[in-house]
């Protein structure tokens, strides 16, 4: 949902009512959020380390 | 509605057809206290003029708070923070600024799905808001690391102090920093990407 507001530049409050809206009208459904996997993706971690480098 | 059909949305794409490990944007939660500096650190390393989405808070918060803020407020303003470093042209950087009190809490409910990690901001002068929020976060098994903003009338504490006060344990990183300035808090990003990729080392072994 965070990801959500972001992406779509709405206050977390508002796509919170959007998406209770949109969930109780069946038109999203609510899937299991993408936990943190025990290891994080080590490739994605290099390039988060060297894109920071350049900054 | 169908969100896949604009191009105005820089949010990953087709995410149904991708695996989770093809993530091409990744968060990071920076949490502190009121006035710790929050804003000023994901400004200082933002691309985008950051974004602070506001809350609304009424009675909810009365009593239980800190010290800060005077007790006839009757409402309170949460402010969240957002700002975005574009790391490839695959890949996007969020950050998200977010109070540590515990009145915020409810504020953290689905903010931390999915976060790389976090960093908690520490002022010297309220060392107690950063319990709450470390155990609060190690409870939800979100990995962190501890920046101490150096504010000059705050006390002034080495290290390994700071570490001892805090109650932790040596394999989490603390350091200073000054919010203010981008390459201190690009420091700190970093310091907390390496903690993540030596626990991701640690974790490929077992
Ligand atoms: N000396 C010093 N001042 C800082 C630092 N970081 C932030 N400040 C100042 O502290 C004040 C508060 O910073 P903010 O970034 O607004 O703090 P915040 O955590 O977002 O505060 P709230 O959203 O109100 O909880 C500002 O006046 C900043 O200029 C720092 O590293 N060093
Ligand atoms: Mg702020």
């Amino acid at each position: 949902m965070a990801e959500l507001s972001a992406y779509l530049h709405l206050p977390f409050s508002a796509m919170g009512v959007l998406l209770t809206e949109m969930l109780t009208a069946e038109l999203v459904q609510a899937r299991a959020p993408i936990v943190r996997k025990a290891r994080t993706d080590r490739s994605l971690l290099e390039a988060v380390m060297n894109g920071l480098q350049r900054l | 509605m169908d969100f896949k059909g604009s191009d105005t949305i820089p949010g990953p794409r087709a995410e149904d057809q991708l695996p989770h490990t093809a993530q091409s944007a990744a968060k990071i939660v920076i949490v502190g206290g009121f006035g710790v500096g929050k804003t000023t650190m994901v400004g200082s390393v933002s691309e985008i003029t950051p974004l602070t989405t506001e809350e609304t808070m009424t009675q909810a918060g009365i009593g239980v708070d800190d010290n800060f803020g005077s007790a006839s407020k009757t409402a309170t303003t949460v402010a969240m923070d957002f700002g975005r470093i574009s790391i490839t042209e695959q890949l996007v950087l969020y950050l998200f600024g977010t109070p540590g009190q515990q009145r915020f809490w409810f504020l953290w409910n689905g903010l931390f799905e999915g976060a790389l990690g976090a960093v908690v901001l520490v002022d010297t002068r309220r060392l107690e808001v950063s319990f709450d929020v470390m155990g609060r976060l190690e409870e939800r098994g979100v990995p962190f690391v501890v920046a101490v903003n150096a504010f000059p009338d705050a006390p002034r504490y080495a290290i390994e102090e700071l570490r001892t006060a805090l109650d932790l344990t040596p394999d989490i990183p603390i350091m200073e920093c000054d919010a203010r300035r981008r390459a201190s808090s690009r420091d700190v990003l970093m310091t907390l990407m390496r903690f993540l990729h030596s626990l991701a080392m640690t974790g490929s072994r077992t």
